[in-house]
């Protein structure tokens, strides 16, 4: 566990309480009580201009982690924050492309996410960077219900707002290890320097690797092993009149043999043995630089964030996920995206009139080049079972003694795309206070285009033997272009009251996800093709083969629009030892889009669209401090329902709209036992070692819970709430910590993730009982 | 007299200019019904299109058949060519025919002895086009109009 030791001085830091606490304070007997958010308001260049400080006070839904929780033991990665925070659950579903996160009952699958990501001002453009390893963080904060209006596009269920660690804040060396079951282990690394008053760096880096927990029984390797570094540089300065300039360059690695998917058997709710012959892999580098300039006027603040992000990840799945040889996926994308972001925000300070009326107003604008090649390569077994078979059940109606046979032992369906997207936004918010009363209101035109271009062929080599003596080719290919603009506004309207002990809200914003294009359906579309081209070469046509060729109607999906009522409120007491954070919601949503699967022994799947839904519900999240015992909780309800949804074989209105855990629950006690030590009374070891100086013992328990889920728009299948508990004992001291922790120590079972391939199946099992040993180290 | 005597030869017996021949495309694609007589069972009906390819001699015409199905179960739709059916001229088109050999037709890819098409008899005109067969005991009936011709 970190303890940031701060040296710098002139900075302050918010605790729960509200009240600034210095550094002369800053010690391991303080600061370990509390969550730590680093509130920078005139150093840190990155802190955005869109956060005006802490969250409590303002009409929105939010949680915020601060360094203590990041530098613990259970929050190490973007999974982890689910059920931390109420009604948001970010699950394993079997790699770390897939950054799924779902909240209040709105999320994807694939393709376009629900909730937005930031990370130091830069938005997250592409969703399989979503996973990435928690290191050198200094704060999270978790927004719930849509966010368009300041975040735009995307943002439907909320937005994740990550902010690093700054050198002009914060100086030293910090280093840190631990190992655990599975043959887990990392080690990470950070240097925070600042040379001089007015410019400061820093370079931190990670390195994580694990056997992981689940083996692939076809050869015994380890089916979820894998490894990951990360290296992020950053330089931030004064340029002078006031400007300050920050750049950030970040670089991440990521090797893993991925979805380890086990079969299940719906009848008795059991999941199988994990066993495939054919390689699941997941690779990515990353590369993202954020360049920021900033000045905070008298009148007026005015940032200017500039991103490069580029992505390259390659997954390769036996689509099967069984020892036959059906058909295999490799699916490889390159990515550019560019981003540049102006927001212009009225002063804090400047009098009352100042006071009284606050604005922002921001630009945004975007281009992303994503270039994506996914060949499915049918191998003997698929190319038996999923074409021959139908086709020559339908021969034998009319020629008994007759096949239909294909030459090649297996064939590629090459499919490459081309998928540009631009767009640009402008938004403004005002906020009127006038006595206990503010209103705050809102807009959002964002406009933009996304294009596909299509490249897809095939060629088979096929004979009928009654007619045919040789092996005939048949080539198929099905290529074209589409494109579309879109133009949304995203209002939002609040208003708050401030109470003695805190505040009340309400609010009503409009939330939006782009549209966009399917491509992991056109290998099922130019099979389907293939077989059509097939019985018209060869005149005799089966009824059910060949269908499903035309794009129209799966090649794209339209936006998802929501409208979400909220009110909530934020309460201290107990001179702000015990917080308390409620909200109730109501989101009608036209048109969610959802992932499906082509019926039948259809191998793609594709983004659709639902009628109607809604989702209701509610959060409470609280701490409490009492003396040396730290208490906090947090839980969500989710009532996600269809209102309307006909796929054309079934009806769906009135059920649960899958995937989204109707409850999420999460409770923690910490409790600091002080030990003796060397050391003045405020614990300050500056003059000694990393022993040296007071000493305590932290001990951590918590419970976390999520369910039930549905698994399917049908609602036949469904994971039960599980619970999962943690616990931790550390021995701290200003400079050094060493902890042993447990996560799901009784080993609950529990599944993740469920979907279906070739009519078969699957889920991802929830990890087991993992247990280690972390060492950390502030020099 | 050679030119007055071709005058002559070229009238008819009472001497008014011969009926112009009928205009008929070489390719005419028509769309029907086809009627399969199933014995004591009800009638099988199944809607398909007809194309027609008529030989530069006008002596023979082929007969495309396209997805079409003679039986509820036991068959998928097939496209079934008949070759070489055998043409005679009349005043307002061709009637179809055949030899008792019957003539072997062509599908999924090949010919199919067994499978022989016999007792054709029919009618094509530029608008319509009727006939009829029998193929493995079954009589079938065949009734389409031009596509793209008016109906009466």
């Amino acid at each position: 566990m970190f303890l940031p030791a701060v040296a710098a001085a002139g900075v302050t830091y918010d605790t729960l309480s509200n009240a600034s606490v210095t550094d002369d304070t800053f010690s391991a007997a303080s600061v370990s009580y509390d969550t730590v958010a680093l509130n920078i308001q005139t150093v840190t260049v990155s802190a955005p201009l869109k956060r005006d400080g802490d969250y409590r006070r303002l009409p929105v839904a939010a949680s915020t982690l601060g360094s203590k929780e990041l530098n613990g033991d259970f929050i190490v990665e973007p999974k982890n924050l689910s059920l931390t925070v109420p009604n948001m659950m970010h699950a394993d579903y079997g790699a770390r492309m897939t950054g799924s996160i779902y909240m209040r009952g709105l999320g994807s699958r694939m393709d376009q996410p629900a909730v937005g990501l930031y990370v130091d001002g830069v938005p997250v453009m592409n969703k399989n960077n979503y996973d990435f390893d928690y290191f050198d963080l200094a704060r999270i904060d978790v927004l719930r219900g849509p966010q368009g209006t300041l975040y735009g596009r995307n943002t439907v269920g909320g937005v994740v707002d990550v902010q690093t660690l700054s050198p002009m804040d914060y100086q030293g060396v910090r280093v840190g290890a631990g190992y655990g079951n599975g043959n887990s282990w990392h080690v990470q690394g950070a240097v925070y320097a600042r040379p001089t008053a007015k410019f400061g760096f820093s370079v931190a880096a990670s390195h994580r690797a694990t056997d992981g927990f689940f083996t692939n029984s076809f050869d015994g390797s380890h089916a979820d092993s894998g490894r990951s570094s990360a290296l992020r540089f950053k330089l931030q300065g004064r340029l002078g009149r006031g400007w300050m300039v920050e750049n950030s360059l970040y670089a991440n690695l990521v090797r893993q043999n991925g979805f380890a998917y086990a079969p299940y058997d719906e009848a008795t709710g059991r999941a199988g043995i994990i066993d495939h012959n054919d390689p699941t892999t997941y690779d990515r580098v990353g590369l993202t630089d954020g360049l920021t300039f900033r000045r905070d006027g008298a009148r007026v603040r005015v940032s200017s964030t500039t991103s490069w992000q580029f992505t390259d990840d390659d997954m390769v799945l036996d689509q099967d996920f069984s020892p036959r040889s059906m058909f295999t996926l490799r699916q490889s994308q390159r990515e550019n995206a560019f981003t540049q972001e102006v927001v212009l925000r009225s002063a804090t300070s400047g009098g009352s009139q100042a006071r009284r009326w606050q604005w922002l107003t921001g630009f945004f604008g975007f281009y992303r080049h994503l270039e994506t090649e996914a060949p499915v390569v049918f191998k003997r077994d698929g190319i038996d079972e999923l074409i021959l078979a139908n086709a020559n059940n339908g021969i034998h109606t009319a020629f008994p003694d007759a096949d239909l046979l294909i030459r090649e032992e297996s064939f590629p369906v090459d499919s490459r795309f081309r998928l540009p997207a631009y767009g640009l936004s402008l938004y403004h918010q005002s906020t009127w206070r006038r006595g206990r009363w503010s209103l705050t209101a809102g807009v959002r035109a964002d406009w933009e285009h996304t294009a596909i271009n299509y490249t897809n062929s095939a060629e088979i080599h096929y004979r009928f033997t009654l007619t045919m003596p040789d092996y005939k080719a048949l080539p198929v290919e099905m290529n074209g272009r589409r494109g579309k603009a879109y133009f949304e506004v995203m209002p939002r309207v609040a208003a708050m009251y401030e109470l003695p002990a805190g505040s009340l809200y309400a609010s009503i914003a409009r939330g939006y996800k782009a549209g966009g294009y399917n491509t992991q359906i056109f290998s099922d579309i130019v099979q389907n093709r293939m077989m059509g081209a097939l019985m018209e070469d060869l005149g005799v046509y089966f009824d059910g083969v060949g269908e499903g060729g035309s794009a129209e109607d799966a090649i794209s999906y339209r936006p998802e629009r929501s409208w979400n009522y909220e009110v909530g409120g934020h309460f201290g007491w107990l001179d702000g030892r015990l917080q308390v954070d409620a909200a109730l919601f109501w989101i009608d949503c036209r048109n969610q889009q959802l992932t499906v699967f082509p019926a039948g022994n259809g191998i793609g799947r594709l983004m659709s669209n639902a009628g109607r839904t809604r989702s209701a519900g509610a959060e409470v999240a609280a701490a409490w401090r009492v003396g040396d015992l730290r208490l906090t909780g947090a839980w969500g309800h989710t009532s996600a329902r269809f209102l309307s949804y006909d796929d054309g074989r079934e009806d769906y209105a009135g059920n649960i709209v899958p995937y989204a855990p109707r409850n999420t629950v999460s409770l923690q006690g910490e409790y600091r036992i002080g030990l003796s030590g060397r050391g003045g009374a405020s614990g300050d070891s500056s003059g000694g070692g990393v022993f040296s100086g007071a000493s305590a013992l932290l001990l951590t328990v918590g419970g976390q819970a999520a369910g039930p889920i549905v698994w399917n728009e049908g609602n036949t299948l469904t994971q039960r709430l599980y619970g999962l508990m943690n616990a931790s004992v550390a021995w701290e001291t200003a400079r050094l910590s060493v902890s042993v922790w447990a996560r799901n120590m009784t080993g609950t079972e529990y599944n993740t993730f469920y979907f279906k391939s070739v009519g078969r199946s699957f889920v991802q099992r929830g990890k087991p009982l993992q247990a280690g040993v972390t060492v950390a180290l502030n020099l | 007299m050679a030119l007055v005597s071709l005058f002559f030869v070229a009238c008819n017996n009472n001497g008014t200019p011969p009926e112009p021949k009928p205009t008929l495309p070489a390719n005419g694609a028509y769309a029907g019904t086809f009627v399969i007589s199933q014995g004591t069972e009800d009638e099988f009906v199944w809607d398909a299109n007809v194309v027609l390819t008529i030989n530069q001699e006008e002596t023979y015409a082929t007969v495309d058949m396209l997805k079409v199905k003679f039986t509820e179960k036991g068959m998928p739709e097939m496209d079934i060519t008949i070759p070489g059916v055998p043409l005679t001229e009349i005043s307002d088109g061709y009637t179809l025919s055949c030899d008792e050999d019957g003539i072997i037709p062509i599908m999924a890819g090949g010919k199919f002895p067994d499978r022989v098409i016999t007792e054709i008899v029919g009618k094509v005109t530029s608008q319509t086009i009727s006939f009829s067969f029998v193929c493995m005991n079954l009589p079938v009936n065949f009734t389409g109009v031009r596509e793209g011709a008016l109906q009466r």
